[in-house]
């Protein structure tokens, strides 16, 4: 059947290296005995350790501490000052004070002209790369270049009772107490508010029933949608590349397709939950956060250029092309609507920045926004920047871009890193820019401490390392770091925590490093421990304690479980695992998602989900308690399944804890029940 | 099973399939990664190599669906998918692509990324790796039949999108979108 179909779908397909015959070739024919080594048994792979166990503050004397390079605005470079061992990378040769960054243009005509210039640079035959501008179907559409992924359940964690929950009610997982990240449900101790499937659900958490509900479906989107709250007031962030669908939206006119859309919805939940109003940006959705009632959205747009000809490609033709486009082509826009009126802006070239490098073809914007007023939040700013991670504090919010590995090569052993300034509820200011070697892994690889930016990061290759790097956040500039963990590893995990930072490295044994950051022109490794498997996760549990979760290797080497670390990090030369819970054959821990990750302190209380691979079984969550330095297991808590359980059903996603009793959501509804017996208070179907 | 024959087994399965699931891979994130999870995903069929279906190709499939999924959760960015066809597009990875044939991978490039997730998936899982319709379907959790409906739907809405967005005529785009329709017709 589809012969024909076929035919086409394969000329678009693009040709990897696997196509080439891999499996007989000599890496494919290494890879398969590599595999066989991992299947060998225990003692063999003890035997094959390669890794050089780092002996307590062994690493502070072999590698690399920095002194501070500065960059001056021509590129001259500083020589650092010594520099121990030859293997030592040299610096941040990048890293920029932030005051040479802050060089916006002059004038609107300046700012065009840069990123005309800028952008023809890295124009092709066949337009922008990552696929910016738009092609000569009038309407076209343009592509962002990151944000376009609709994952269900999304970055972040940290554990977290907030100023408003009290008592015995938690948040879900936020990377930092206070800076609450959109999630899939939330709660402050009344309601229980949560976003599954496109539906929007108020739950009382006194009467356990579901008071009310708002069917989201219409926006392209919902299936991923996620939510922030504030009192009676929410946010449901949507992210979409489907524009089509926009002409059965709730107000306003009928949007031309644009390209990647995000849109936020303002949600009066004080009666039935009502939208209010929206803002809709351009671009693909990044990242939002929520400090005080004042949210900031992070949005990544391309330059909409219109390319025409595609038939016939010409780097000349299209160069010159960008080299004519409007301000407007690269100017972010967004509509605002309230229910009554719409009004359609777009960011003013005074407020569009850029760093000292940029390529023109990516625009990151901040937006921000006032929760329970449509038309109530500054106005955004934007920077000629990438962005694919973000972090922030109460008061800085940092974006972060990993170069794209097919197009970069070498270079994309890079991160490129953009500091705001969202103090308040005013407008954000970008305060400068900054790169570090290596990648990053999530945005637990950045913190911000005691006026320093410290940044993990890995560089692939064929001397795979990772390291930290310790930057004055007002300069963005390096001032030490620490290199050469898990060498031929990757970074699996990281948490920093005040002065300390946790790092787990992987590739057969399980290192986890405690790093002593409380010098930042001297980080050092203060202790070290080894042990199979690995954890993805790692949590601050307090009074010394880290708690880790990852998978289990077994004896012949392959995963074997869920496993659940608690380590006394008390002291920081001699870290030690003083528990260890294990769900041998259960799956789901390689990369857990921090949102459904619980730690509550008062009681020690540990949530883990845990999935399962077969079709036919729904995840669950691990139940588990600290006490002191010891981690026992509580039991395991099963939702029912739903009449209509989704494809990947992923079982139970996020526990939260709301006055005093665990709730647990699925798909298929919201279980409640006792967090110390685990027997069923009730079950809220979601039909 | 005792561990020679798993080992058997699994060597069996990797030069037959390894290929293939790795190309899923590459299309959808760097290298290393997909290396690193290639390994994932044939550790995991040795261990489970008992339990199986056989021949266990949409197994292997759905099993590199989910370590992908677990790779990139906790990051808003599901894979590279479109930026990678994007990249296939401007002819970078082969030297030279006529102009047709860019016209084609720019189109599905473009309409692809307004599609859903699970429309991509089930787009590419089809007409890419060989995967007969039972196999695609348990590389997707659904049965037989929930995945030809979902197949249909992605069909029509790729041909919609890519006629939307312009494609019409004698053109390769045009050409393309019409054999969609004609599948999401027939089946």
């Amino acid at each position: 059947m589809g012969e024909e179909l076929n035919r086409w779908l394969r000329r678009a397909r693009p040709h990897v290296p696997a196509d080439d015959d891999w499996a007989a070739s000599p890496d494919g024919q290494l890879a398969l005995a590599d595999l066989h080594q991992r299947m060998s048994h225990a003692a063999d792979v003890r035997a094959r350790r390669r890794r050089i166990w780092l002996p307590a503050g062994g690493l502070t004397a072999a590698a690399a501490v920095t002194a501070a390079v500065l960059l001056g605005i021509g590129g001259s470079t500083t020589p650092p000052p010594s520099r121990p061992g030859p293997d030592v990378p040299r610096g941040l040769p990048n890293a920029r004070p932030a005051a040479m960054l802050l060089s916006n243009y002059d004038s609107c005509a300046d700012l065009l002209a840069g990123l005309r210039a800028h952008t023809a640079a890295h124009t092709t035959a066949w337009g922008l790369p990552g696929g910016g501008g738009i092609y000569p179907y009038g309407r076209g559409m343009a592509l962002g270049v990151v944000g376009t992924a609709t994952v269900p359940g999304a970055p972040a964690a940290g554990p977290a009772a907030t100023d408003k929950t009290t008592g015995s009610t938690s948040t879900t997982n936020d990377q930092v107490a206070g800076v609450d990240e959109p999630d899939i449900m939330k709660t402050d101790g009344d309601r229980v508010v949560t976003v599954t499937d496109g539906v929007l659900r108020v739950i009382d958490a006194q009467t356990q029933q579901v008071t009310g509900t708002l069917d989201l479906s219409i926006y392209a989107g919902s299936e991923s949608a996620q939510l922030l709250v504030d009192g009676d007031h929410a946010l449901v962030l949507l992210d979409t590349g489907s524009p089509r669908y926009y002409a059965t939206d709730f107000v306003g006119p009928i949007q031309p397709p644009v390209g990647d859309r995000t849109t936020a919805l303002f949600v009066d939940l004080s009666g039935q939950p009502t939208v209010t109003g929206s803002l809709r940006a351009d671009g693909g959705y990044l990242a939002a956060r929520l400090v005080d009632g004042t949210v900031r959205m992070v949005v990544t747009s391309a330059p909409t250029i219109n390319f025409p000809q595609r038939n016939h490609p010409s780097k000349v033709r299209n160069q010159a092309i960008v080299r004519s486009a409007p301000l407007s082509a690269w100017q972010p826009s967004y509509t605002i609507a309230d229910g009554g009126s719409t009004s359609r802006h777009q960011v003013p070239c005074q407020d569009i920045s850029h760093p000292a490098k940029y390529t023109g073809t990516s625009l990151v914007t901040v937006y921000t926004l006032n929760i329970a007023d449509p038309n109530g939040g500054a106005g955004p700013i934007s920077v000629a920047a990438d962005g694919d991670t973000v972090y922030a504090t109460a008061n800085s919010l940092y974006v972060a871009s990993n170069p794209d590995w097919w197009t970069n090569g070498k270079h994309a052993q890079q991160t490129q890193l953009h500091r705001f300034d969202i103090t308040g509820t005013g407008q954000p200011v970008y305060l400068g820019s900054a790169s570090v070697p290596g990648r990053l892994l999530s945005q637990y690889s950045l913190d911000d401490y005691d006026g320093y930016l410290r940044v993990a990061t890995t560089t692939v290759g064929r001397h795979t390392t990772n390291g930290v790097y310790d930057l004055d956040d007002a300069t963005l500039t390096a001032v030490g770091h620490v290199d050469g963990l898990g060498n031929g590893e990757q970074i699996y995990a990281v948490r920093f925590a005040g002065p300390l930072a946790y790092v787990v490295t992987f590739r057969q044994t399980d290192p986890l490093y405690v790093l002593d950051l409380t010098d930042p022109a001297h980080p050092s490794v203060a202790g070290s421990l080894q042990l199979t498997g690995y954890s993805s996760y790692l949590h601050d549990a307090g009074d010394g304690r880290i708690i880790g979760v990852g998978e289990q290797i077994g004896p012949d080497n392959e995963p074997d479980g869920v496993q659940v670390s608690l380590f006394d990090v008390s002291d920081p030369t001699a870290p030690e695992r003083t528990g260890h819970v294990v769900r041998r054959g259960a799956d789901g821990a390689e990369r857990l998602d921090p949102h459904a990750f619980l730690y509550w302190q008062p009681t020690g209380l540990v949530t883990v989900p845990i999935q399962s691979w077969r079709s036919d079984e729904s995840g669950a969550a691990l139940v588990l308690r600290v006490t002191g330095k010891t981690l026992t297991t509580v039991g395991l808590v099963h939702n029912p399944l739903g009449t209509a359980v989704p494809d990947d059903g992923q079982g139970i996603v996020r526990s939260m804890l709301v006055d005093g009793r665990l709730w647990t959501l699925s798909s298929s509804g919201l279980q409640v029940v006792d967090p110390a017996s685990l027997h069923r208070d009730a079950w809220i179907a979601f039909s | 099973m005792d561990d020679v024959d798993r080992r058997a087994l699994l060597d069996a399965w990797f030069r037959a399939y390894a290929d293939r699931v790795l190309a899923y891979l590459q299309h959808r994130t760097d290298p290393q990664t997909a290396q690193d999870l290639l390994q994932e995903v044939f550790m995991i069929a040795f261990a489970k190599a008992a339990e199986l279906p056989q021949p266990p190709l949409g197994w292997l499939f759905g099993t590199a669906r989910r370590v992908l999924a677990n790779r990139y959760r906790g990051r808003r960015r599901q894979n590279d998918l479109i930026a990678r066809l994007t990249e296939n597009a401007a002819g970078s990875s082969d030297s030279e692509v006529d102009p047709e044939t860019g016209e084609l991978r720019q189109a599905f490039a473009q309409t692809l990324s307004a599609l859903s997730a699970a429309d991509r998936e089930v787009l590419t899982l089809t007409g890419w790796y060989d995967l007969t319709p039972a196999e695609a379907a348990e590389a997707l959790g659904c049965s037989s039949s929930a995945y030809a409906v979902r197949l249909h739907r992605a069909r029509k809405r790729l041909a919609s999108a890519l006629e939307e967005a312009g494609y019409r005529g004698d053109g390769a785009a045009a050409q393309f979108a019409e054999a969609l329709r004609g599948e999401a017709n027939d089946g």
